[in-house]
């Protein structure tokens, strides 16, 4: 199913675009949910009201996981969204860029949006 | 086909250590069952023997050489087990042949061809015998007219009548040439080998009908399993010194005084004592005779044909004691009598006296003695009390619990202790459901046995340390022991430990019963079935060492209100018994009830989900925490219920622990294992002197908080060995510097939910006396108490104080619905 000018359909491109970053969103579950313990770690050390999930080493660890994941993430949307861009055809425009990083990142936070909402918050299961 | 070559024929067919055992069956006859009459199988006479060919049997014909060689080999892939050391390939070839003669005749029964001595084998012989001399109506029991048939069987004999002999020299393991029914020198030579085990001293070339008789029975002549060389002199003497007594047959001589042993030996001494009808028991008859004789004393001797003072001595043997076995009362003999008579309780006089008399040779003793103790399916009243006081009864046995699904109504009474008490008695707890026969006692049943004992028990109130005599009600032979009541007790011992031994492991059951369970270390204390004098278990076993109570007799003693029916028991002091119960106002907790399952979780949430305390990508949910909670019940009841502590404060923090479970706890676990697999690495490799390459270090980790109530195994070691210094588990401190104390102690709490949950209570009390000097168990521990406990399982930093905070709603949610269900 292409175009006569050589892209395919913009539907699908739309919906390949949707079930990606869907994907990656999922996977922004995990350090995004990393980051709420990290956050009761901090508090923990600087107000001391809570107490936290681990300890130093715990918190250095998870820290590392948040900032690799994300950068994997990170980079793997950049890379699969200029790909869905190119094959759209869309033009090389700035508001046409930032329009499409807006839906990207709604999309990709529909997952964890999903996760905090209407589950029970623990790991989920495809894991 | 040589041994050698069956021995290969076997290996190629994967039967190798069969192969080995039917080419030992010569060379180690002791290789047989332990249940077999094992003899030295001798080398016939002038024919050394120098190996298992030296021995081979003539040979057979081709077709039949091959069906016995797969007769051997289907019996040593049937038997299971130790194959070599159950098949016997003269056995086997005896059981072939006798069946083979008499498989067609009427009243004939098989012999099993397994290549196993065993009663059956010896029943087929019998009735073989029994048919060569003519009686049709066989049966397995060599009697009266067999024995007067049989006559004396000699070198002239019917060849069939000296084949059935040899195959029973076989079966006993004595060399039985070759089943030829020629009566050469081999056979000459067995039988005489045969009559010295027996105790014989003459030579004889012929096998009296008595001794026939002996040697188609399961009895040993050599001293098997642990069996006394002392005793077995006794039993060879009592041989020869009564084969020409109409009333005595050959006794076993292999160290052990059994119960045909402990027979003969009253029917010796009734004879002695010239006593009307003798019979072997020791009745009104026997004991009124041996109070005539009176008392033996330092310096009297045995003279002439009398043998009372050496049947005496045989009765010393008999119970274990050392005296020399020559028919003089010295002075020897009488410090072994009064060890004798200090240990089962009788008045130390150092003199064969009648009650001396009676505990050497039945299991109740003197049954007019009147003991210390009783037990009693009765309620304890006031004026029963009374009764059993005035009457010198000082400790009282009463049980934990009916019997489910029967009438009888025995369990102790809201207030019958504090009337015992009141009373000046004491009270020794019975746990005893059914326990009527073998198939009772298995490890699930010891394993639900403990955990209800537990409940029981701590419901009215005995303290921790208490000794609970567990019934073993039936005539336990050695194999139930075995097979059934030793699993049985190892599984209340396993969840006594497992629950931190809140109460001690007692037995109540024969002689043999409790000798053994006590021998493995599984027993604390004896209560003996004396009073069964009937009992295999009783009968020629000595009192066992641990004995707290003695049941001899039962008597009706008081009048009016007071009347009651007791078992008399002799008491040892081992187990004084308990003087008070811990204060059961409070009502200890009970088991979960799940209908209330949803109603707390709805709590748990309710308290939980606004609160301040990270909760999300943990691996679990309230719920599944919950569950995991809830599928420990009874473990966690049982713990509450031992150190008598609410239920909700052991399952506060294993519920919080397990919901709070992250992915990189995960982590840290997998980082442990790997630290502790370098460390066994490194020391293999240092033990073999460093052979080969040395292992990949591994980043040093050897503690994480694990399993499903995240405990440090540092914690761990640290509260086991607070609460065994204070007494309140047993065993001796652990040394956490040893890593390999650290590695098994985690890996208990990382693999073993219970051993992990189990620990949670030491935790909490090493910690609670450690952070705010809380000392004791109690159901009473007010809310500053609990949370300080629960706080403890953090630490002492000042996240302890938030998490205290956190946990004690918590605590609050399980005690609310608990109070509910406890109500």
């Amino acid at each position: 199913m292409t175009t006569v000018a050589g892209h395919p359909s913009r539907l699908r491109v739309a919906l390949t675009w949707l079930a990606g970053n869907a994907l990656i969103g999922y996977f922004w579950i995990f350090p995004l949910g990393a980051v709420g313990g990290l956050v009761f770690y901090l508090r923990a050390r600087i107000w001391n009201d809570v107490v936290p999930l681990y300890g130093r080493d715990g918190a250095i660890g998870v820290a590392i996981l948040i900032a690799l994941a994300a950068t994997v993430l990170v980079g793997c949307s950049v890379l699969f969204n200029r790909r869905q861009a190119r094959r759209a055809g869309f033009p090389a425009r700035r508001e046409t860029r930032l329009v499409g990083a807006l839906a990207t990142i709604v999309v990709q936070l529909l997952p964890f949006a999903g996760f905090l909402l209407f589950t029970d918050r623990t790991v989920p299961p495809f894991f | 086909m040589t041994n050698i070559d069956r021995r290969k024929l076997l290996q190629i067919l994967g039967v190798g250590a069969a192969a080995a055992g039917a080419g030992a069956t010569v060379a180690s006859p002791a290789s047989a069952a332990p249940a077999d009459p094992a003899g030295p199988r001798k080398v016939p006479p002038g024919k050394p023997l120098a190996d298992s060919a030296a021995v081979t049997p003539k040979p057979a014909p081709p077709l039949a050489r091959m069906q016995g060689d797969m007769r051997l080999l289907e019996a040593n892939i049937r038997s299971t087990g130790l194959l070599a050391a159950s098949v016997d390939e003269w056995v086997l070839r005896a059981q072939q042949w006798v069946n083979a003669t008499y498989g067609n005749r009427a009243g004939y029964v098989p012999a099993p061809e397994d290549g196993r001595t065993g009663w059956p084998t010896m029943f087929a012989l019998t009735r073989a015998l029994q048919l060569e001399l003519g009686i049709t109506a066989t049966s397995d029991s060599f009697g009266p007219t067999t024995l007067s048939r049989v006559g004396a069987t000699t070198n002239g004999s019917p060849t069939n009548i000296i084949k059935i002999m040899q195959c029973g020299l076989y079966c006993k393991g004595y060399y039985g040439e070759d089943i030829s029914g020629t009566w050469g020198e081999v056979t000459t030579e067995s039988i005489h080998q045969l009559r010295r085990n027996m105790g014989f001293t003459d030579v004889n070339y012929h096998l009296s009908p008595k001794e026939f008789k002996a040697l188609l029975t399961m009895d040993a002549y050599v001293v098997v399993e642990n069996g006394s060389p002392a005793v077995r002199s006794v039993q060879q003497w009592m041989n020869r010194s009564f084969i020409d007594q109409s009333w005595f047959y050959i006794v076993p001589a292999d160290g052990h005084p059994s119960r045909d042993v402990a027979k003969a030996l009253i029917w010796a001494l009734q004879i002695e004592l010239n006593v009307a009808g003798a019979n072997g028991n020791f009745g009104p008859g026997t004991r009124s005779a041996l109070r005539a004789r009176g008392a033996i004393s330092v310096g009297q001797h045995d003279s002439g044909s009398s043998n009372f003072i050496r049947l005496f001595q045989a009765g010393m043997i008999f119970n274990r004691y050392p005296v020399s076995f020559d028919g003089v009362f010295s002075q020897s003999v009488s410090d072994q009598a009064r060890l004798f008579q200090q240990f089962v309780a009788l008045p130390v006089t150092g003199k064969g006296d009648f009650q001396t008399w009676c505990s050497l040779l039945v299991s109740t003793g003197d049954t007019d003695r009147r003991g210390n103790a009783v037990d009693c399916v009765t309620t304890i009243t006031a004026a029963r009390a009374q009764t059993l006081y005035d009457l010198g009864y000082r400790v009282i046995g009463r049980y934990l619990t009916n019997v489910p699904n029967t009438s009888l109504d025995k369990n102790i009474k809201p207030g019958e202790l504090q009337t015992m008490f009141n009373a000046g008695l004491r009270c020794f707890p019975i746990y005893q459901t059914w326990g009527g026969e073998a198939s009772y006692f298995s490890p699930q049943q010891g394993h639900l046995d403990a955990s209800l004992c537990v409940q029981a028990a701590s419901g009215y109130g005995f303290e921790r340390g208490t000794i609970i005599y567990h019934a073993v009600d039936f005539d336990a032979l050695n194999t139930d022991i075995t097979d059934y009541v030793i699993p049985h007790f190892r599984a209340i011992q396993n969840t006594m430990e497992l629950l931190g031994h809140p109460y001690r492991i007692g037995v109540y059951g024969a002689r043999n019963v409790c000798s053994r369970l006590a021998a493995l270390g599984l027993t604390t204390s004896s209560f003996v079935a004396d009073l069964s004098t009937g009992f295999s278990g009783n009968l020629g076993f000595p009192l066992p060492y641990d004995w707290a109570f003695d049941q001899i007799t039962t008597i009706t003693v008081g009048s009016g209100a007071g009347q009651i029916e007791i078992d008399n028991n002799i008491y040892s002091g081992r187990d004084p018994g308990q003087s008070r119960v811990r204060d059961t106002s409070a009502k200890p907790d009970v088991r979960f009830d799940m209908s209330y399952r949803s109603a707390l979780l709805t709590a748990l949430r309710n308290y939980l989900n606004p609160l301040d305390t990270p909760k999300v990508g943990l691996i679990h949910s309230i719920e599944e925490a919950l569950d995991k909670v809830l599928a420990h019940d009874e473990l966690i009841t049982n713990l509450s219920r031992g150190y008598n502590v609410r239920k909700a404060l052991l399952q506060t923090n294993p519920f919080w622990e397990y919901w709070k479970q992250t992915l990189e706890e995960s982590v840290a676990d997998a980082a442990v294992r790997l630290w502790y697999v370098y460390r066994q690495q490194l020391e293999a490799w240092e033990n073999s002197g460093h052979l080969g390459t040395p292992p990949t270090p591994m980043p040093e980790r050897p503690d994480s908080s694990t399993g499903v109530s995240q405990i440090f195994a540092a914690s761990a070691i640290r509260a086991r060995n607070w609460a065994k210094g204070r007494g309140l588990v047993p065993g001796a401190a652990q040394d956490a510097s040893d890593w390999h104390v650290m590695w098994d102690t985690w890996r208990s709490l990382n693999e073993n939910d219970n051993y992990n949950i189990s620990t949670v209570p030491l935790i909490l009390f090493e910690g609670g006396h450690r952070r705010a000097g809380i000392s004791g168990q109690r159901l009473t521990y007010t809310d500053q108490e609990i949370e300080q406990m629960l706080a403890s399982y953090q630490g002492d930093g000042s996240n302890s104080v938030v998490y205290g905070r956190e946990t004690m709603g918590v605590y609050r949610c399980f005690e609310a619905t608990n109070a509910l269900i406890r109500n």
